[in-house]
């Protein structure tokens, strides 16, 4: 249970990049269901591999401390998240679960985004676990 | 100055510092809108450029750092020890560059369009929810880094998350590519029209004016090197547990291999800093929005005309609706939204560094100053600013009047060719021989001031016009 906790953040701030998403989609005046689809695909995948990166630094599986191992996370995560996002949005919308056309593109243009995608991440993640520590240890105190 | 130990450096991915200020200062209208611009006018090979900026900018950023974490004071203070006048000039540019309101304006319109609220009336609140916020805060530093560091962290994940979205990958390869064509320019931005817009977006490549010097007093507050043994700012609230600043900083003994050893380390965090949070980040915010500006002039053959025409407002909202007519409406409000963010957080930082850098100076260097508290000195200045401005939004120019907007370009301009100056002069009189800046460095900042002074007056003496 204790070793969960460590995968928190990084769902969170998956999870928050789906919901921002979503979010502004929705108060745009996008259809509801598009809205929904972009925050659980794109939500969830997202968070299911932010979660994954702190149990993955937790158990001692991924180096901490570095940038390098984020990055080569996220390399292969982030464009599997969008591809699980672009696939879904088809489905849903269209009835016809379809790749990207030029996928080999596709997956290079993402691979090559997920270089700033890990850097925020990282940025957020170590902010939130902080966070965590610091009501964690508060709470401990008190007791 | 005294001797004091150096405290232990943190490990270099303890991402949390001042260098979410630079950022938050930085990534601004350059990298939003100025070079999205110029690569729509002359192709994507005009980046070597914006590199070659922004390159120079982290090395500038070290060596700010270098000072700053070696001595506790701020680069003012460094400036002072080299020759007093250097400082009041910085004091005096501040004044008249940074009390103008204008740099609120674009966050507040984009704000506008999407919430229908007028943009004087956000912006006039906004200032007051600023100066309440930070008289009210224990410390200051610590609100305001967690405060922008959430803000950066979003706008960060999601640019990358709205990149992945709308480019491709072609947009992107000749944008990254195009950082690579040095020696490109062409006959059309060797033209009175041109040139002194380049010089300025050149100059505007990642912190301009004079941020980088306000990094030294937030590294100070952060307790980064030397730093630590200097009581932070606090806001008007809690002025009164501010402890008594020193008259001056500290120094470590260069002659102990283990404090040498632990100077090393500060200098490994600063520089991961420099490298991967404030190169990295400045990087993929403009190669994002030039992929997006691409990606919209394609939709929208006059966003084109508009963003050349240099209507800002008008190009900006066109940038908005050419994504909303190529992705839904969703990517047309996202933009706008990632305007009003890096609005708010240049106006957040802004003005604390504003406020900072003028109390530091006044501090330290006018006579009586020291019978107040630096928290009041601060105080003083930011509620300055925001009545000022409010003024300003409500019956003036906001950008400052315009006969003046010419010296207030070229000021701001100067004072980074002269931030050089001072640099390779603090750093290599003042500081001891073992934690000097290496020949390589001092060659990269003379480079730096030759640059930035030289583009200036080229400008001026060949075109008649400071930097646009």
């Amino acid at each position: 249970m204790t070793q969960f906790r460590e995968g928190i953040p990084g769902a969170f701030v998956g999870l928050a990049a789906g919901l921002i998403a979503g979010g502004l989609a929705a108060l745009v005046g996008q259809p509801l269901g598009w809205a929904l689809v972009t925050t659980v695909a794109l939500g969830l995948t997202l968070g299911a591999f932010g979660g994954a990166f702190g149990l993955l630094v937790a158990a001692g599986r991924l180096p901490a401390g570095r940038f390098a191992p984020v990055a080569l996370y996220w390399l292969v995560a982030f464009p599997l998240a969008r591809l699980v996002h672009e696939v879904t949005v088809g489905l849903v919308l269209t009835g016809q679960a379809r790749l990207p056309s030029d996928l080999a593109g596709f997956l290079a243009y993402q691979g090559i985004v997920s270089l700033g995608w890990a850097i925020g991440f990282l940025w957020l993640h170590e902010r939130v676990a902080l966070r965590l520590r610091q009501s964690r240890s508060g709470a401990a105190a008190a007791r | 100055m005294p001797i004091r130990k150096l405290p232990d450096a943190p490990p270099s991915i303890h991402l949390l510092g001042p260098t979410v200020f630079l950022v938050a200062l930085g990534v601004g209208m350059g990298e939003s809108y100025m070079w999205p611009r110029l690569v729509l006018v002359f192709g994507p090979d005009i980046r070597w450029l914006f590199l070659i900026g922004v390159t120079l900018q982290a090395v500038v950023m070290l060596e700010m750092a270098r000072y700053a974490m070696a001595t506790g004071e701020s680069i003012f203070f460094g400036a002072a020890r080299v020759f007093k006048p250097i400082m009041w000039f910085f004091f005096v540019v501040a004044v008249l560059v940074y009390i103008w309101p204008g740099h609120l304006s674009a966050g507040a319109a984009a704000l506008e369009k999407i919430t229908g609220i007028p943009w004087t009336v956000s912006a006039c609140v906004g200032l007051v929810l600023v100066g309440i916020l930070f008289s009210l805060a224990k410390v200051i530093y610590n609100l305001l880094e967690n405060l922008l560091s959430i803000l950066i962290g979003l706008l960060v994940v999601s640019t990358a998350v709205v990149a992945a979205m709308v480019g491709t990958w072609s947009d992107l390869t000749s944008t990254v590519t195009g950082m690579f064509q040095f020696g490109y320019f062409p006959a059309q931005a060797m033209s009175p029209e041109w040139f002194p817009i380049i010089v300025g977006s050149i100059a505007f490549a990642g912190p301009s004016g004079m941020q980088q010097m306000w990094y030294t007093l937030h590294l100070r507050d952060s307790g980064a090197g030397m730093g630590a043994h200097i009581p932070k700012v606090r806001g008007l609230r809690h002025a009164g547990d501010e402890e008594k600043m020193p008259s001056r900083g500290f120094m470590f003994d260069t002659e102990d291999s283990a404090e040498l050893a632990k100077w090393k380390g500060w200098r490994r965090w600063v520089t991961f800093d420099a490298l991967l949070l404030f190169w990295g980040i400045t990087m993929l915010v403009t190669v994002s929005f030039t992929v997006l500006a691409q990606s919209a002039s394609r939709t929208s053959p006059d966003v084109k005309a508009l963003i050349e025409s240099g209507e800002r407002e008008a190009a900006l909202n066109a940038m908005s609706d050419a994504f909303a007519s190529a992705g839904g409406p969703v990517l047309g409000a996202v933009f706008l939204g990632f305007i009003a963010l890096i609005g708010l957080n240049a106006t957040l930082g802004l003005f604390d560094s504003f406020s900072r850098g003028q109390a530091d100076m006044t501090y330290h260097f006018v006579p009586g100053a020291k019978k107040f508290r630096m928290s009041h000195l601060y105080a003083g200045f930011l509620w300055g600013v925001i009545t000022f401005g409010i003024l300003i939004l409500l019956f003036g120019p906001a950008d400052g009047p315009g006969a003046i907007l010419d010296v207030l370009a070229f000021l701001s301009t100067f004072a980074m060719g002269a931030y050089c100056v001072v640099l390779l002069l603090v750093n290599n009189r003042m500081l001891p021989k073992p934690i000097r800046p290496k020949l390589i460095t001092n060659v990269i900042i003379g480079f730096g001031a030759v640059f930035y002074l030289g583009m200036l007056f080229f400008s001026l003496f060949k075109f008649g016009v400071v930097v646009g």
